[in-house]
This record gives structure tokens, sequence and C-alpha cells, in this order.
């Protein structure tokens, strides 16, 4: 396969220097967080920089192959999520009771977490192929083939459980079939048919903690040692900090185990509580300026098959950071999610380098059809 | 499918030239960058949402949430003070500490009810977590106990296991112990833990859910005085209620020690006299009303109470028959019997009703009105003066001269030997009796005073009723020559050896205005019911030293009362006896003891328990007993 020497020269330098500045804060943050006062660091910030490295190879891995050369494999690439989620299914270690992992030798794998740029893939090269030209709306009858897709990982990713990144799937499905567009009239039908499935999937697809949570957000006075806990300490936490915050290695909230998963899911209220409103700030920032710029990658796209990857890439982003940083500001449920970029875990954060390398390749490649328009 | 991206066949192309044949418009064409744009608006108003909630959280109400995280962070954990010790006038300790452990729970840290069972079952404890729950949210950080004097070997396994068990600690907590056991145990009381009444009133006092306090006695008391200070210590935690440093510390001060008047061997003499009885004996110093012995039985261990009654002791004391739980000395209240012919005898000379002199015949029995009165002894007593009358305890003499006086008169002098009211030695400890008036069965009765009714009352029968602390009060006034005294118990309080500044002088209740001579007519009359040949209470009759004392038998079941509701027969089914009353006083001329034995349910008078009474006093004149005290032996704490 040939490397075009363009693709130096465009290398996308944006993408990688927002998400190497957060990967930064994320390490100096996991530093503080899990350093025992007694015993000093644990060394998982050192562990989450071996992930790094492994996500910025696998990123490069990406760039390397043109994203309409994986499109063309979506399928195959389909198959084989389909494959490995039916054997975590079957063979998954148990944790916290969910089966989430697959345990290779050393390595823990959360198979699910591939299956956010594989349907990014497999929805791009759907949508490109049946509305190629993007001037008629989808209609009702365009809906059942990409609903199955997304569906059946779905489906097995619910039943591990794991209902925040089947949420994810979902909502990037949305956003994608939205972005390529809608009849009216459907929409509105979907909307209503939406409305009328809430119930049921209310009662159906929740077990009954996640319904606590729920329940435990709209409620004003929770029980703070019950089911409100995490979500109180987590504000507490957030609250406390104040606008300068208390200080690296100083935050009483994440250092006492007061704060829940303070190094995973509630990396985001240990930087509130130790660095204050200006981290909060510095961190929205550079994830804005990332964003932004997925945003722009996907508007000046050279196709529409990269335009539907970017936006999906940058949608599965924007929709983890709202619901990590929502639920531990108390604005969403408690939902177990990473957030990107920051949380400690080796299969997230090479799922999300592999998601930027989707991104920086459309990016890399949008002049290189220039010598042949359509 | 390759077909539709790239065409190998065609000319100008090589294998490693990608050449994109069909490929998707580019997205300006449709509406694709309209709907981007739409998407980029929704995720910045979603960030500025977030920014804008954290905003608040940190900056609006970023006080708040520090101060909560303080709490968080800070516990107070109290150390408690080592309880002051009470000790006989001796310095014989009777209520002491010993070491003990105590685990210890904090609510808001204890795991999940089914994790909380197994792990309080490895410690072989066997109670409901329910009740380990906070009542309030605030309630949950404070430390409560789970189970007191936790056996040392659980102490040594809790300790090795200790990171296993959240929420809990364990606390050196000295619990009280009693080195001799039952004696005195009415007087000293015991401890329990805090009730909801107490906590209420308590909470200013740094009183805390599951506090030792005491119940009853002197615990009860003199709680402020034996508590002490409870210090603080103030230290972070993390989530798991784990120390991690101390932050500050504010040592405990310990209570004061109590020092009674109590006379160890006197008690004991007193309490072993009592075998086999129910009743009580009280011991008073007529110089300053210091109580000298304080007797109850059938009696408890106040040791069955540390830390708690088991459920078994508990009802076993509580549904006795017997009540041993119940102070006879200070609560039971009886009708005085012959010995109020004290008080009716020096009101009638001092109300020139009769003079030493008067004359009065007894025939056995008395008519009053439509009423024959009778005397004890049916043969009657023949013509005798005051002094004869009093030796011999003649009930027509009294009813005649009680007659003369009227109700009101008696009542006067009555009280001012202390009956009717509290002798003050200690709050809550004792029952005021009962010194009936016109104007009290008025008040309460709603009925006027039949004179008939104060024969009765002139011979200690009737309404009257007093505590043996009384009975023992007015003898010792008498035997002073009639000042009133406060009781006390208390000779002096310690801190660490070390005498601190305590009222001890005696506190004057009342002072008899009367001559001299008529104080000195009735105790020669009482002088003679030990020595004279006729007299009722020859039994406490000693050949060195001249003890003078008096008499009494207190009718139960034939007050007019108990006539009229019968379920009170009822109630006291064995009870058909009457009560056996003896007091005395000695040495007769310069008196140093008063002592009142009471008998309940003796059938006879109390004649025959003259002798106890003249075993005490010749005791405690000489400082030579029978046996020595022997206290148990437990690990004491020392300081």
């Amino acid at each position: 396969m040939a490397f075009d020497r363009r693709l130096a020269t465009n290398f996308d330098w944006g993408t990688l220097a927002f998400s190497l500045a957060i990967i930064a804060l994320s390490i100096v943050l996991l530093y503080s967080a899990t350093s025992e006062r007694s015993e000093g660091p644990s060394g998982m910030h050192v562990k989450q920089l071996l992930w790094t490295g492994m996500g910025l190879v696998s990123m490069f891995a990406v760039l390397c192959i043109d994203y309409q050369t994986l499109c063309r494999h979506a399928y195959v690439l389909y198959g084989a999520l389909l494959l490995s989620l039916v054997i975590v299914l079957l063979f998954g270690r148990v944790v916290h009771g969910a089966q989430r992992w697959l345990v290779l030798g050393p390595w823990h794998l959360q198979t699910s977490e591939l299956a956010k740029p594989v349907l990014i893939l497999v929805l791009a090269r759907y949508f490109t192929e049946h509305t190629p030209t993007g001037a008629t709306p989808l209609t009702l009858r365009d809906l059942p083939l990409p609903l199955l897709l997304v569906g059946l990982p779905f489906g097995l990713i619910i039943k591990q459980p794991n209902l925040s990144t089947a949420m994810v799937l979902m909502v990037i499905l949305c956003v994608m079939v939205l972005m390529v567009g809608l009849q009216r009239k459907t929409l509105l039908a979907l909307f209503l048919l939406g409305a009328g499935a809430l119930p049921a999937a209310w009662s159906l697809l929740l077990k009954d903690y996640q319904r606590e949570r729920l329940l435990t957000l709209l409620n004003p006075q929770p029980d703070l040692l019950g089911a409100g806990y995490h979500s109180w300490q987590s504000k507490i936490a957030i609250g406390s900090g104040g606008l300068w915050g208390k200080g690296l290695l100083a935050g009483t909230q994440s250092r006492l185990s007061f704060l829940p998963e303070r190094h995973t899911d509630f990396i985001f209220a240990v930087l509130a509580e130790e660095v204050g409103f200006v981290g909060v700030l510095l961190l929205m920032c550079l994830f804005g300026c990332l964003l932004v710029h997925g945003f722009t990658i996907a508007y000046r796209s050279r196709d529409r098959m990269g335009a539907l990857i970017a936006t999906g890439v940058v949608t599965m982003l924007a929709v983890q950071i709202f619901l990590n940083i929502g639920m531990t500001v108390g604005l969403v449920p408690i939902i177990g999610l990473p957030l990107p970029l920051m949380s400690y875990g080796g299969s997230s954060l090479v799922m999300t380098f592999l998601c930027l390398g989707l991104l920086m390749n459309v990016r890399m490649r949008r002049f290189q059809g220039s010598a042949f328009p359509s | 499918m390759m077909a539709r991206y790239s065409s190998p066949g065609e000319p100008g192309t090589s294998d490693d030239e990608v050449i994109y044949i069909q490929r998707s418009l580019p997205p300006s064409n449709d509406g694709f960058r309209r709907r981007l744009g739409a998407l980029l608006t929704v995720v910045l108003i979603s960030f500025c949402l977030l920014l804008g909630r954290t905003w608040q959280l940190q900056v609006m109400q970023g006080e708040y949430f520090l101060r909560l995280s303080e709490q968080n962070r800070l516990r107070s954990l109290r150390t408690k003070s080592l309880r002051g010790k009470i000790l006989d006038r001796h310095g014989s300790v009777l209520a002491d500490n010993r070491t003990a452990f105590t685990l210890m729970a904090i609510p808001a840290d204890l795991p999940p009810r089914d994790q909380l069972l197994p792990l309080l079952r490895t410690l072989n404890i066997d109670i409901d977590p329910e009740t380990l729950r906070p009542r309030q949210r605030t309630a949950a950080l404070k430390p409560v106990p789970i189970q007191r004097d936790f056996p040392r070997d659980q102490v040594a396994y809790f300790a090795e296991h200790r990171m296993d068990f959240p929420g809990m600690f364990i606390e050196v907590e000295p619990l009280r112990t009693y080195p001799y056991s039952t004696l005195a145990a009415h007087l000293l009381g015991y401890l329990g833990e805090i009730n909801e009444l107490q906590l209420q009133y308590g909470k200013d006092l740094g009183y805390y859910l599951g506090d030792l306090v005491g119940q009853a006695g002197l615990e009860q008391a003199f709680e402020d005085v034996l508590r002490g200070q409870p210090g603080l210590r103030q230290v972070e935690v993390d989530a798991l209620g784990r120390e991690t440093q101390v932050i500050a510390v504010r040592p405990a001060t310990p209570g004061i020690d109590l020092v009674l008047t109590l006379d160890l061997p006197l008690q004991q003499l007193a309490e072993r006299l009592l075998e086999g009885h129910s009743g009580s004996i009280v011991a008073l110093d007529p110089r300053n009303g210091q109580i000298l012995a304080l007797a109850s039985h059938p009696t408890f261990d106040p040791n069955a109470f540390v830390p708690r009654p088991s459920l078994a002791t508990w009802r076993a004391l509580s549904t006795d028959a017997h009540f041993p739980l119940h102070n006879r000395a200070t609560q039971g209240q009886y009708p005085p019997g012959s010995v109020f012919k004290i008080v009716t005898a020096l009101a009638a000379l001092a109300d020139g009703v009769v003079t030493p002199h008067t004359t009065v015949c007894c025939a056995g029995s008395y008519d009053y009105g439509e009423h024959t009165f009778r005397d004890w002894k049916p043969s009657g007593h023949g013509c005798l003066q005051l002094r004869q009358a009093i030796t011999q305890s003649c009930d027509v003499y009294f009813y005649h001269v009680g007659q003369l006086l009227g109700v009101d008169r008696i009542a006067h002098y009555a009280q001012a030997f202390g009956l009717g009211q509290l002798t003050g030695f200690a709050a809550g400890m004792e029952k005021s009796g009962l010194v009936p008036s016109s104007l009290w069965k008025r008040r309460v009765r709603g009925q006027p005073w039949y004179a008939g009714e104060t024969l009765s009352v002139a011979i200690g029968q009737g309404y009257t009723m007093t505590t043996p602390l009384q009975v023992a009060n007015m003898l010792a006034t008498l035997a002073n020559g009639g000042t009133l005294y406060k009781t006390s118990i208390v000779l002096r309080q310690e801190m660490l050896h070390n005498p601190i500044p305590f009222a001890t002088s005696p506190t004057v209740l009342h002072q008899l205005r009367v001559p001299p001579q008529y104080v000195t007519a009735v105790q020669q009359g009482l002088w003679s019911v030990v020595n004279d040949a006729k007299g009722t209470g020859k039994m406490a009759r000693h050949d060195q030293i001249a003890i003078a004392g008096k008499t009494g038998t207190a009718q139960v079941v034939q007050l007019p009362e108990h006539h009229a509701s019968p379920h009170r027969q009822e109630y006291l089914p064995e009870q058909y006896r009457h009560h056996a009353w003896f007091a005395a006083y000695a040495p007769f001329e310069a008196p140093q003891i008063a002592v009142v034995v009471m008998i309940e349910h003796a059938g006879k008078g109390g004649s025959q328990f003259a002798g106890y009474a003249k075993t005490l006093i010749e005791a405690y004149l000489r400082q030579s007993y029978p046996v020595a005290a022997v206290p148990l032996n437990t690990t004491k704490l020392t300081r």
C-alpha cells in the first residue's frame, strides 16, 4: 500500500495536539488521585502512559489505511465484532455483576468499546451506499437495516449488561440518521413512536439498580447514604473545589475514598476538586477545541463517507463527555461511562485513539481526491 | 463491490495507486453542512450547560460544599472520662471502674445489611443491624456501641482482622464494678444506657446515644459529679471510617470521687441482720444528720447491671414479689405505729395539754363518740403518767391526749420532726411520706376531718405515712434535743485524693422551740422503754451502754381505706401481718447514733427486733464488728 507524501504534509496536528494535551492533564490527575499518603503513587499513571503509547500506535496504524479501504472491509470488522461480543458473553469475566471483560493472558479487553469505531464505519458505509447523492431524505423504509446493524451489537452489549455503551451506540445511530437527512413526517412518526416506547423500555430494558439511579436523579431529597451516595459525594467533591481547587494531592474527597471510582468514571470530580473551576474550564476548552476541530474535519471532508465518519467520531466523543460530566455534576443519572482521554482504562483509551485515528484519516485525505472531481 | 470504487483493469492505473471512480458527492451538495452546524450548536450548548452547572456547584455553592467535604473528612470522637469512685467514710471503695472493651460502630460507615450480618456473626454478635441504623442523617456519624464488655479473645481477633470490619472499632471503655456486690446496692444504684428522655435533656451536656449514665441511687443523683468531662479527639477519616491522622486532642477530665458518710462495717452488719426479712435498717449520726447505714432487704447485685442486665436477671428482679429493687429505707412508706407517740407526747407537753405528771387511767379501751378504741393490751395498763405511758406504749393514754390536742397540732410537731417531707440527702431518692391534717383532708379528700380519726393519728396509725429514714431522723432530732438536720450521705468530694471545696457543715432544717425539760421527759420515757422492767424494748438493754428506744407496730390491714377497697387486699396477698418498728439511740447522755429497724409483716411488734438495734449500737460505739467486709476480686482500673 502506498503512503502518499501528501499525507505527511496534511498531517492533522490539531487532533493530535489537543488529545495529547488532554492526556497530559489526565496523567497528572491520575497521579494525584491514586497516590496514597503513606504509600506514594500507585503507578496507575505510568500504566496509563503505556496505554497512551499503545493508543498512539494503533492511531497511526489506522491512519495508514485509507478510510475508504476500511469501509470496504467494514462488514468483515462487523462480523469480528459480533463474534467477540458473543465470546465475551460466553466466557467473559464478571466484574461488579457485569460480564464485560475478555481475558487474553495479561490483557483484559472490553470488546464492547470496539463496537463504537466499527459501527461508525459500518453506518458510514451503509449510508453512503444507500443515499449516495444525499438528495433524497431517508424514509421509514430505509431505517430497518441500519437499526438491525446497530441492534445486534446493542442487544449483545445490553445483555452484559453495559447500558451506557449501548446507549452511546444508539445515540451515534440517531445522530448519523439525522445528519444523512430524514423525511419530516418520518421524523415525526419516529418521535411519537419513541415517546410511546419509553414506558416499555422502562419496565423491560432497565434493571432495578438502573431504575433506582434514574429515580434518584428526579428525587430532590435522595437517600444520601444509599442510592444517592455516589452522586452526592461527587457533587461535594466538585463543589468543594471552588474556583481554584484544593490543590493537587490535596483533594480530601478523592484521596479519602469518599469519591467512588475516582480514577475512572469520576476523574472529572477529582479535577474539579483539586484544580477547581479553572481546571474545569481548561479541560472544557481542550475538549471544545477537539470537537470543533472534528466538526471542521466533517465539514471540509472530501466526500460524504468521510464526513459521516468524522460526524460519528465527534458525536461519540461529545456524547460521552456530556454523559460523564453530566453524571458527576448531577445533571444525568449515574451511569458507568468513562470520560474520553481522561479516565483510567486501556480499552477505552485505545478505542478513543482509534476513533481519533479515523478522524485524522478523514482530515488528511481530504485533498487526495481533488485531482478527480466528480 | 470492489468495482464500485476502483477499476483495476483500466489503463493508466497501477496496483499501488488507488483510483476513485464513483465516489459519494461532497457534503456541500445537500443539507448536510447545515445539519452539521446545528449539531455543533447542540454540542456547544450542552458544553455551556455543563460549565454553568459546574460554576453553580463550585463558585455559587462552593462554600457549602466545602463545609460538607470537611464534615465528611473530620470526625470528632469523644474520649470518655473515667467515672468517679464511690467510697465509704473509711476509704473502702464501694463503686469502682474496671477495664473493658467496647465494640463501637459509626453507622454511616457500616457495610450494608447483607454484608454486615456475616461480619457480626464471625464476632459472635447476634443483634439486628437495624438497631444500629441512625434515626437521623446527622447521627450517622456518631459512634454507637455494638457490644460492651467485648470478650478479650474476640478483641484480639478483631485487632488482627481490623481491615475486614469497616465502620467498627474497639474502644477502651471503663465499666463499673461494685466490689462488695450487694452491699448498699439500693443506695449506690447502677448505670444503664441513656434513654430518649435523658438524651433530650442531656444534649447540651454532651451525652450521646449509648452512653452509660446513672439510672438509680447515688449513681443517678450525683451523675453530674461522678461523670467528669469527656475529652475530644478530632481525626481525619477515609470513606471507610478508618483514621488517617489525628488533628486535635482535648483530654478528658476524670469524674470526682464521692466519699460517703456511710460506715462500711456498720452497713454490712445491718445487711446481715436483715437476712431472711423484708425490711430496712437506717443509722444516723444525730449530731449532724449523716447517714451511717442505709440497708434494705431483699437486695440485688448491681454488678448484674453491668453493662446491662440480662433479660432473665431483669425479669427475675422486676417480677419478684418482694421487690428487691425497691429501696425500703427511703422509698418504703409505712404507718409509724407507736414510734409516733414520741411526737404526740412532745406535742402534748409543749402545748400544755398534759404535764409529765398528769395521770390517765387505762382500762384496755377508750370510748369516743360511738366508737370504742382498743388498747393493744386488752386488760389495760392501769393509771399511769407520761413516762409509764411511753414505757408501756399505752394506747389509751395517747388516745386521750391526742383527742385533747387535735390533729393539726399533732401535724405541726410531726413536721417539726421532719415527717411528711424529704430528709434531703440526695435528689430523687426518697419519698416524702404523709402527715395528715384537717387542711390536707379537705384539699385532697374533699372531706372534713373527723375527730375520731385524730385518735388513730395520735398512736401513729391512720393516714400517717413515714419512711424508715424519716423515722430515724425524727429519733435523731429527739436525741439531740430538737435540732432537725438535713440528712447527708456525701462526706466530701475528692479529685485524685485531694478534697475539693464542698459544703460539709450540717444543714439545720428546723429547730424545735420547746422547753428542754419536756424534751428530757420524752427522752427519759424512751430510756425506760429499754431499761424499765415493764418496757416494751427490753431486748435492747445493754449493760454498759445506755440505750433509749421506742417500739412500734404498724397495722396494715385494719386501716380504714384498706377496708374500703377490697382490691387492695388482692394486691397484697400475704400481707395481713403488722410491720414491726424499733427506733433507738445511744449513748443516752450524749447520743452518737440513732438506729431504726423496720421489718415488714413481722407479725408482732418491734420488741423482738430491739436486739438488732442493740447489736448495731454496740458494734458501732465499740468499733468492733463480728466479721470484716471483704471486697470481690476484680481487675481494677487505676488512673
